[in-house]
């Protein structure tokens, strides 16, 4: 018997699933995490969960493991000490940090700008010049002043250090060569050069994002040699994939050499199983919505497959790295409420955390948040105790919403309706930056909507937004550590290419991409994968000349062979220009990058189908609650999602209440139970 | 209240959560129209540096969310139609300051105007403007120094049809771009600028399919009063009535040998009405720093000011428009008569920003700012490269943030929001230069309790024979330190021939000729210091003599902080710090620099561009 393990690892809670690949049955279990030593709850979890699904750790086949760590390294600034190797004359470039002040007039008044994560006092430039755009060199490497500094550097205490030379994107000989120096003065430092990180122009955000991953190194490379170690202890001989911001796996080893890449390991999970999912029951094209404790994550999912961004965000930085594209905006069921001296409702993005934490949590929170307008409006049945652990507390959520209520002049219901409709627009605010703001009418795709409190406000979404259908995957708590189980192993390689459709042909840009795919080829083959699960895609970043936008157009390579294919690149970016913009241009066509995704497949989960059965719900339904939906309240049934079996149908109003989550039904909305055990939710009747 | 009551102010037939959701729509589609320009223009001035600017107004043309103000009614007064002949689909384009009463103040500025229409009716303007790479006119970019007229500054557009009902004119574009250097840039960034403008007219729309449009007007007509409101009780609780406050600063020339010019602002408040009064400013000069301030753009500064310093959730539009009445002094140098040359006005712009700021600092307690590198530095290098190719590049350089209410000033960041450095790497792929140093200046922000922000320096090795025009202030006046904080030092701009001499050239000169290995080395103010140096804490000053951003000399002498080893050492700190207490002066509110009397800085000023232009420049 063979088991597959998804293994989430959050802030507060630690999220696992256990697939059995015989049955095909799920287990999931939640624990709480370590943050101070993370791979005790990872192992504490894994021997719970393979307990609980009446296994053993022995027995596991495949880890899919994604984690918060290096987020909250971030978000804390709790990483190492870094040091700094830069061109000289350009040791400031953290410091500077582009010039950027924030919007609008007069934004810097109230401007916090954290230190760089590399200091100042550990910073060194040396002297040697890579010219552009020819890439060679014309000023030898002061190799004395490289010595003297990783010397000085050592000495002082850094645990990592990071090299990043000017130009070195058109030729890393400097930095490779710095990199020699470093290994041989102070063997067992961890180095990252930044062409090997980010082979790409623009040296702030190269400098930075190699700054990044050795700030979180050390301590990536102590969490997982631990973890693999105490799971070898414990009798493992599982294979360990860690999920990547894009949504891609790679090996322990290759996430202790580019721990930047797990910077959104988290919320790609979710994404990706949404996908998964979606795709699955003949849905492609779905946005999907995540939306916990503190914020939410929106994005968009076209035919099958997550959208991507080389930008990624984690607080005030904003680096380059791939990442499932991700819009995160702050609100969530802690997110308070604030009535501005303008009168203005505001929600969020403070929020009461999970300590406090809400004031119907009953732990001394007195500020009014989401969940409690939730639980005065009757959406939260008394029946529910939230993380299975808390009984809540009705009357402090009265009163907390009671404040905001007596300073808008209304009545508590009013007041909480209009906490859920600020809440809920922020979100759609966030949905629209991902859909409409891209060209995509949301009208056009499905929602699928999770994390703790997403199932309760997806359906006041799709209302505004005519998403259609909303669908409510089984376990929405803990679908990102389902979402790992549906990954595959994937890395991408790139490129700077910058050349105008004039100056080169289909065969140069063949070649280019053959050189990026062997690269590839080598890499999967380092992680273990076989040449026939190899595969391969294409992009190529394309702008009109001397843009600043990169609109990604997939590339089919063997056109490439005639001029055909250039063309095809160029009209395909003209009509995603014009579709997004309104517009072309009379100019040459620049290829920016050049990217090869390699993949290999790895099977971790099957979803499988049931045939439906009878439509009536009624077996599942466990009680009545009085629920408030736009000015009225309405007698509204609770079923108990368990219960449910596929072909069930629920007619709105209802409430569908399960371990995790808790899902409204809005009136004049059906939900149905799918093949798979989704939950469908349709305007009308459903059909 | 100087005149009547708006219109908009009352009751409102929307309820205030959809009210609220309109108005954070609106909001993000400000966001959004710029994210729009900025990711198809070509410009990297726009592209890298954000130098764009959008609003959304009523159907009246009240801006309703934007930082710089609306001039719509002006814009259309002075186009040949009337409100009546707008049609969907319609864009006006402007680049002539003189059309729009200074919405834009400089020609290189294009300002772009799209009427909002649902079911037949308008219901609002959307309006952006960006700064095009050239628009012809004497040098290139199309900001001369020499020059005193707005004729040498390129061709004009007045507010004409750029699409009429949805049908671009091509043939008005093309004529526009063939009197510029860079025709394509010129047609891309300005079709660009329409799509920011289109985002907000599908925004709005969809606002009213989804609430009706009786209720969106409702809604634009609240969002107004609300700002309104909220303006009256900032003035209220921050404003103090009866006294006057008074405020003078300088900008060095106006890069023809004239100068120093005053900046005179007086402020105070009679009931909930506040004055700004520019009289005693200084007459329009000869050269191009002229700024035609837009009166309604002033209380719009005027206003975001106390926002950000106040409320910063507050919205800011036209809403408080009554509730500033505004002095601007004809044939003054903030308000130019036509046809003053108006190109390089970015340092008379910055310094009416210092004053304003300089000028609350002294008439609200407990709250100061210090003055800035003050101005928008900027550097043009043109020419034909050896395979005959020209190529032209311009770059805004920032420089000192001055020390604000509970913080440090920002070394080398930039005054105007949103603005980012054009990379090293992207320069040297583009244009025949490297980037030799990009760094801090240390010690040349003010000192104080909380530090000014040090300017940078840039160097630059040109690679072709070609030529440079540049654009900076604050080389002969300080950025001054406020309650016990001391001054930044001043710009300085060196020119390195390949045989080693040195030039030190004045802060605005035109088309001066540089050589294949030529170096520039280009040196921004700092920003002010805030409050007495001595109270500054120790250990701080200790950690930035360790990051290499204050010197050991000057922590001795301007913080009193003795460090020895990088460390503090603390008995001997108290006892200098002791020591400067007994010997020093007491502190100034303001803190000038070494100025020279007016007569000596003018006549030095004039010394200067003599010396210069002898040079054969």
């Amino acid at each position: 018997m063979t088991y597959n393990l998804g293994v989430d690892v959050g802030g507060t809670f630690t999220d696992v699933i256990v697939f059995d690949e015989e049955t095909n049955e799920l287990t999931i279990d939640k624990v709480l995490s370590t943050p101070a030593n993370p791979s005790e709850g990872v192992l504490r979890g894994i021997e719970e969960a393979t307990a609980k699904a009446d296994t053993s750790v022995e027995e596991l086949d495949l880890l899919f493991h994604g984690t918060t760590v290096v987020t909250n390294m971030l978000l804390e600034e709790t990483g190492s000490r870094v040091g700094l190797i830069t061109s000289a004359g350009h040791e400031d470039i953290l410091h500077l940090a582009r010039a950027w002040t924030p919007g609008p007039l007069y934004g810097w008044i109230g401007m916090e700008k954290p230190d760089p994560l590399a200091d100042l006092v550990d910073t060194r430039g040396v002297a040697g010049k890579i010219n552009s755009p020819a890439g060679e060199e014309t000023q030898p490497l002061d190799e004395a002043a490289v010595r003297t500094a990783v010397q000085e550097l050592q000495a002082a205490g850094v645990e990592a250090v990071t090299v990043a030379l000017l130009n070195s994107y058109l030729n890393p000989a400097h930095e490779e060569r710095v990199r020699e120096i470093i290994e041989a003065e102070a063997p067992g430092l961890p180095v990252s050069i930044s062409s090997d990180i980010v082979p790409e122009y623009g040296e702030y955000e190269r400098t930075l994002t190699t700054v990044i991953n050795d700030y979180a190194r050390p301590q990536v490379i102590q969490y997982l040699d631990d973890l693999d170690a105490s799971l070898e202890d414990a009798g493992s001989t599982a294979k360990m994939n860690v999920v990547r911001s894009d949504g891609g796996l790679m090996s322990s080893t290759a996430a202790k050499r580019r721990p930047v890449e797990l910077a959104l390991s988290g919320p790609s999970g979710g994404v990706v199983g949404a996908a998964t999912i979606a795709s699955k029951k003949g849905v492609p094209d779905v946005l999907t919505l995540d939306m916990g404790g503190t914020s939410t994550d929106v994005s968009l999912v076209e035919d099958g497959t997550p959208g991507t961004t080389r930008q990624t965000k984690v607080g005030y930085r904003e680096f380059k790295s791939r990442s499932v594209d991700v819009n995160t905006v702050g609100a969530g069921g802690g997110s308070i409420a604030r009535v501005q001296l303008s009168g203005a409702l505001q929600v969020g993005p403070e929020s009461a955390g999970a300590d406090p934490g809400p004031a119907c949590y009953g732990q001394g929170g007195e500020e009014p948040t989401v969940t409690d307008a939730n639980v005065v409006l009757g959406r939260i049945p008394p029946m529910v105790q939230l993380g299975g652990k808390m009984d809540l507390d009705h009357e402090a959520a009265r009163e907390a919403i009671s404040g905001i209520a007596q300073q808008r002049d209304s009545t508590v219901e009013e007041a909480a309706q209009a906490i859920l409709d600020i809440v809920n627009e922020n979100m759609y605010g966030a949905l629209r930056v991902v859909s409409v703001e891209r060209g995509y009418d949301p009208r056009d795709f499905g929602l699928v909507a999770f994390g703790g409190a997403g199932p309760m406000h997806a359906n006041a979404l799709v209302d505004v937004m005519g998403a259609d259908p909303l669908i409510i995957p089984p376990g929405p708590g803990v679908m990102s550590a389902f979402g790992f189980l549906t990954s595959d192993v994937q890395n991408e390689f790139s490129e700077t290419y910058l050349e105008t459709d004039q100056d080169v042909d289909g065969a140069d840009v063949h070649a280019e991409f053959q050189a990026l795919q062997s690269r590839a080829v080598d890499w999967l083959e380092s992680e273990g994968v076989t040449a026939e699960d190899h595969g391969f895609e294409y992009y190529a970043d394309c702008r009109y000349f001397r843009q600043d936008i990169q609109m990604s157009i997939p590339v089919d390579i063997d056109n490439l062979r005639s001029d055909a294919g250039l063309a095809e690149i160029k009209d395909d970016f003209e009509a995603r220009h014009d579709r997004q913009f309104g517009f072309s241009l009379d100019a040459p066509l620049e290829i920016a990058n050049l990217r090869v995704i390699g993949k290999g497949s790895i099977e971790g989960v099957s979803i499988e189908a049931t045939e439906p059965g009878d439509s009536d719900p009624s077996d599942a339904q466990v009680d009545t609650n009085e629920v408030y939906f736009d000015g009225d309240y309405y007698d509204t049934p609770i079923y108990d999602r368990t219960e449910l079996a596929p072909g069930n149908e629920i007619a709105g109003p209802a409430i569908v209440v399960e371990d995790d989550s808790t899902i409204i039904v809005q009136p004049a909305y059906t939900a149905r139970v799918d093949r798979y055990a989704n939950l469908d939710i349709s305007r009308g009747d459903g059909r | 209240m100087t005149g009547e009551t708006p219109d908009f102010v009352g009751e409102h037939d929307v309820d205030t959560t959809t009210l609220d959701i309109i108005e954070n729509t609106l909001a993000n589609t400000r966001d959004e129209m710029d994210r729009v320009v900025e990711t198809t223009a070509i410009s990297p001035v726009i592209r890298e540096q954000s130098d764009q600017f959008p609003l959304i107004a009523d159907a009246k043309g009240r801006m309703v969310m934007g930082q710089f103000g609306s001039a719509i009614d002006t814009i259309i007064e002075n186009s040949p139609f009337d409100r009546d002949d707008l049609a969907p689909g319609d864009v006006i384009a402007t680049n002539d300051p003189y059309m729009c009463a200074g919405a834009v103040s400089h020609t290189p500025d294009m300002l772009l105007l799209r009427p909002i229409f649902y079911d037949e009716d308008l219901v609002g303007f959307s309006s952006q403007w960006g700064n095009l790479m050239d628009v012809g006119g004497k040098t290139p970019g199309s900001m001369p120094v020499q020059a005193t007229t707005i004729f040498e500054e390129g061709m004009r557009l007045p507010p004409v049809k750029l699409y009429k009902e949805g049908t671009f004119d091509s043939e008005l574009l093309q004529t526009f771009a063939h009197n510029t250097r860079l025709p394509d840039h010129a047609e891309a960034d300005i079709k660009a600028l329409a799509a920011g403008t289109k985002a907000a007219e599908e925004r709005v729309q969809e606002l009213c399919d989804r609430f009706g449009k009786e209720t969106y007007v409702a809604a634009c007509d609240a969002i107004l009063d609300r700002t309104r409101d909220g303006m009256i009780d900032l003035i209220h609780e921050f404003v103090p009535e009866g006294e006057r406050y008074t405020f003078e600063d300088y900008v060095d020339d106006d890069g023809m040998g004239n100068g120093p010019i005053k900046l005179h602002l007086e402020i105070y408040r009679e009931g909930e009405t506040v004055y700004l009064d520019w009289t005693g400013t200084d007459a329009q000069v000869p050269g191009t720093v002229n700024f035609l301030l837009n009166e309604k753009m002033f209380k719009m500064f005027t206003g975001v000011f106390l926002i950000m310093a106040f409320d910063p959730l507050l919205t800011f539009n036209d809403g408080y428009y009554d509730l500033f009445e505004v002095t601007l002094p004809e044939g003054s140098v903030v308000q130019p008569e036509f046809p003053a040359a108006l190109g390089n006005r970015l340092p008379m712009m910055a310094r009416q920003f210092d004053v304003l700021q300089a000028t609350f600092s002294k008439l609200i307690d407990g709250f100061s700012v210090a003055g800035s590198y003050g101005t928008s530095p900027n550097l043009v290098y043109a020419g034909t490269d050896s395979e005959g190719n020209d190529f032209q590049m311009l770059e805004i350089l920032y420089g000192g943030i001055p020390a604000r209410p509970g913080g440090d000033g920002l070394d080398g960041h930039s005054w105007w929001p949103l603005f980012r450095t054009v990379p090293a790497e992207y320069q040297e792929a583009y244009y025949p230069l490297s980037i030799d140093e990009y760094s801090t200046r240390t010690d040349t922000g003010g000192a104080g309790t909380f530090r000014g922000g040090h300017g940078i320096t840039k160097v630059y090795t040109f690679e072709e024979d070609g030529a440079i025009t540049f654009q900076d202030d604050r080389a002969h006046t300080y950025p001054w330190g406020v309650d016990g904080g001391t001054h930044a030092q001043t710009s300085e701009k060196t020119l390195v021939r390949t045989d080693g001499t040195e030039e030190e050239l004045p802060s605005k000169v035109e088309n001066v000729p540089v050589e294949a290995g030529d170096k520039l080395v280009f040196s921004t103010a700092g920003g002010g210091g805030l409050g007495d140096p001595l109270e500054r804490d120790p250990e701080q000053v200790a950690t930035e003599v360790r990051r290499g951003l204050v010197s050991e000399e000057a922590a001795a002498e301007e913080y009193g902080v003795v460090i020895t080893d990088g460390a503090v050492d603390e008995a001997a700190t108290e006892q200098r710090r002791a020591d400067i207490r007994e010997t020093r002066d007491d502190l100034d509110e303001f803190d000038y620099g070494p100025l020279p009397d007016d007569d000596d800085l003018e006549a030095q000023i004039a010394a200067e561009r003599r010396e210069f232009n002898s040079r054969g420049n």
